[in-house]
């Protein structure tokens, strides 16, 4: 091989090919890649920027389906088969088949969603959590109105009420054991004296109730003062029905900072002292023999809005 | 002018069989076939195994000193040869002699990952449990970037191939299938070829090695 001007001639015009057939073969990369055109055009101030917005019914009911059942393998984290279903403006963009996804007839998300679940092609794939008709209908009702990312739910006013989700926060056990620490001895120390007096309003709660059932022969003011200078800031409830205690006792109740339910049949109170129970700033129920309320003291506690119940003795 | 064998036979079946794989491989993960596709990706490890030995153990042609020149050498020759003033006859050329590293790098890298990678439908490749699902999430996306990575380079190779067969007149296809060439002038020193039995050695310990991953 010689470098003869005809032959570096030939060899220029080889390389000229490639470098067009490089190109060729680039445009068609980017082609293939519709979110980099899309943002391109955007960052140009070509086009609006595409995304769906805040109220439309794609983000409020079409959104969640995909979110449940798809984005497990179509979003930026693994885009299967290059396809996000991670919001409208992904939707868009289509996958490797460049399928129109948008579109009402032959829709391709449609088609392998509606193939028998153990279908090779059927997505979600076997073995996943699989959408209901009702789900798809859903979807195909929104194609059929042309796909939008703007109208809103009033514009579907033939779509099935949005179901309500009831969700469960998580419960966070370090918090509770965190707001349980400070009196976690002293309630500890109580239940081992009296078994079955003492315990927390639920596993969740650092409050407690105090039932008196076990010990109320026992049960009187001096007691009372002892359970209150050691947890009485976390009672919440307080059942001293038939126990020995006595109107002296008010004054203590009156500094139970937590109490929202207090239970004294059985328990002689005067007049007077219910007046000043009355007072208590966060007690919520209070139950109480009939035979010492009257008329004047059921107005004072409906106006500290404190349910009064009335119990009959016999 | 005189006609010089200058592939072993086993050079030869390794690049066609090669090439076979990584079309069988993109052919099969197109259409979903995830087990053909690792069977493929398995092939592939024993090639690459086998070549490494071979440009080691190999003929004279096959081995890493034969082909690997200092960088500024294969650039230098590239540059020539580009102006038709250079011209390679035995072997890999300068230039070439990297291309082939980088190749075998990137090829090599494809597989190591797609060991490593999942399909999120039950599938997994032979040594994805032995890292975190995230992690093998990871290789996943780096097996699918990488795979773009190793078409760029078969394009470069096709380029620099056809440039030796339409432009210097030098046909390395025909002779990556018959092994022989024409040559103006035969090497002072004769080519050593290993025997066949070494190379049938050599297949069986990749092959092996690469059943043994599977
Ligand atoms: C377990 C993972 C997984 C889940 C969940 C999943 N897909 Fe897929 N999907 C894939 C894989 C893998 C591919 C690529 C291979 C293929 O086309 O079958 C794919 C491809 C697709 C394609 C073809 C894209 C194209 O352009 O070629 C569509 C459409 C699709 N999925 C829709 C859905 C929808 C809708 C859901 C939810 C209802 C869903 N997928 C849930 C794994 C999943
Ligand atoms: C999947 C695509 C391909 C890959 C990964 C690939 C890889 C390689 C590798 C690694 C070598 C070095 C061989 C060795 O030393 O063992 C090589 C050499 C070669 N390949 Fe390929 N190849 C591919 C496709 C092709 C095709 C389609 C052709 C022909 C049209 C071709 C022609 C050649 C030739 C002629 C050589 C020898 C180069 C020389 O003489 O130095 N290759 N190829
Ligand atoms: C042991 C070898 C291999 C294993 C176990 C393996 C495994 C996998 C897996 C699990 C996927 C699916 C990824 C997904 O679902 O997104 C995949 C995809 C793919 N693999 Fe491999 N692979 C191997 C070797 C190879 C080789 C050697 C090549 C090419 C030469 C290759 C090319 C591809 C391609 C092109 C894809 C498609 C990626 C995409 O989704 O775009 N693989 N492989």
């Amino acid at each position: 091989m010689n470098n003869t001007p005809q032959n570096t001639e030939k060899a220029k015009r080889y390389f000229i090919i490639v470098g067009l057939l490089s190109v060729l073969w680039l445009v068609l990369f980017v082609r293939s890649q519709p979110h980099w055109i899309q943002h391109i055009k955007e960052d140009l101030g070509l086009t609006p920027v595409l995304q769906a917005s805040d109220d439309s019914f794609y983000n409020s009911r079409i959104d969640p389906i995909f979110e449940k059942y798809c984005v497990a393998c179509h979003d930026s984290n693994k885009a299967k088969g290059h396809l996000r279903l991670d919001s409208f403006r992904q939707l868009n963009f289509s996958g490797r088949s460049e399928a129109d996804l948008r579109q009402a007839d032959h829709n391709l998300l449609i088609e392998r969603m509606m193939l028998p679940e153990t279908d090779r092609l059927a997505m979600p794939p076997y073995g996943r959590d699989r959408q209901t008709e009702e789900e798809l209908a859903l979807i195909k009702l929104w194609l059929t109105k042309g796909s939008s990312g703007t109208l809103t739910e009033a514009d579907f006013p033939e779509a099935p009420a949005k179901a309500k989700v009831i969700t469960f926060t998580e419960i966070n056990w370090h918090t509770i054991e965190q707001n349980r620490k400070p009196y976690e001895q002293q309630v500890h120390q109580l239940q081992n004296q009296y078994p079955f007096v003492l315990q927390y309003q639920a596993r969740t709660s650092n409050l407690l109730i105090v039932n008196s059932f076990a010990i109320k022969a026992r049960f009187d003011d001096q007691l009372l003062t002892q359970f209150n200078n050691a947890v009485g800031p976390i009672i919440a409830e307080l059942d001293l029905s038939n126990t020995k205690i006595s109107s002296d006792s008010i004054t203590t109740l009156l500094t139970m900072s937590q109490l929202s339910t207090l239970k004294i049949p059985g328990v002689e109170v005067e007049n007077k002292q219910l007046i000043k129970l009355a007072q208590h700033p966060t007690l919520k129920t209070l139950l109480v023999d009939e035979q010492w309320v009257d008329e004047h003291i059921e107005n004072i506690y409906t106006q500290q809005s404190i349910e009064l119940i009335k119990v009959k003795q016999g | 002018m005189k006609t010089l064998k200058i592939w072993d036979s086993a050079t030869r079946i390794f690049h066609w069989a090669l090439v076979i794989n990584i079309v069988a491989a993109w052919y099969t993960i197109e259409n979903r076939l995830i087990e053909l596709h690792e069977i493929a990706g398995h092939c592939l490890i024993g090639l690459l195994v086998f070549r490494l030995i071979w440009a080691i153990l190999g003929s004279r042609t096959s081995r890493f000193t034969h082909f690997v020149v200092q960088p500024f050498a294969a650039l230098r020759y590239l540059n020539k040869s580009i102006r038709l003033q250079a011209h390679h006859q035995v072997g890999h050329n300068p230039a070439g002699g990297w291309m082939v590293i980088v190749m075998m790098c990137v090829l090599g890298f494809q597989v190591f990952s797609g060991l490593l990678s999942n399909d999120d439908l039950g599938f997994s490749g032979a040594l994805s449990d032995h890292v975190s699902k995230a992690l093998s999430d990871t290789f996943t996306q780096l097996h699918r970037y990488s795979f773009n990575a190793l078409v760029t380079l078969i394009w470069l190779h096709l380029v620099a191939v056809f440039f030796y067969v339409l432009i210097k007149k030098d046909n390395l296809i025909k002779a990556m299938f018959t092994g022989k060439k024409t040559v103006e002038q035969a090497p002072v020193k004769p080519l050593y070829f290993a025997p066949t039995s070494l190379a049938l050695l050599c297949g069986l310990i990749a092959g092996a090695f690469s059943y043994w991953l599977f």
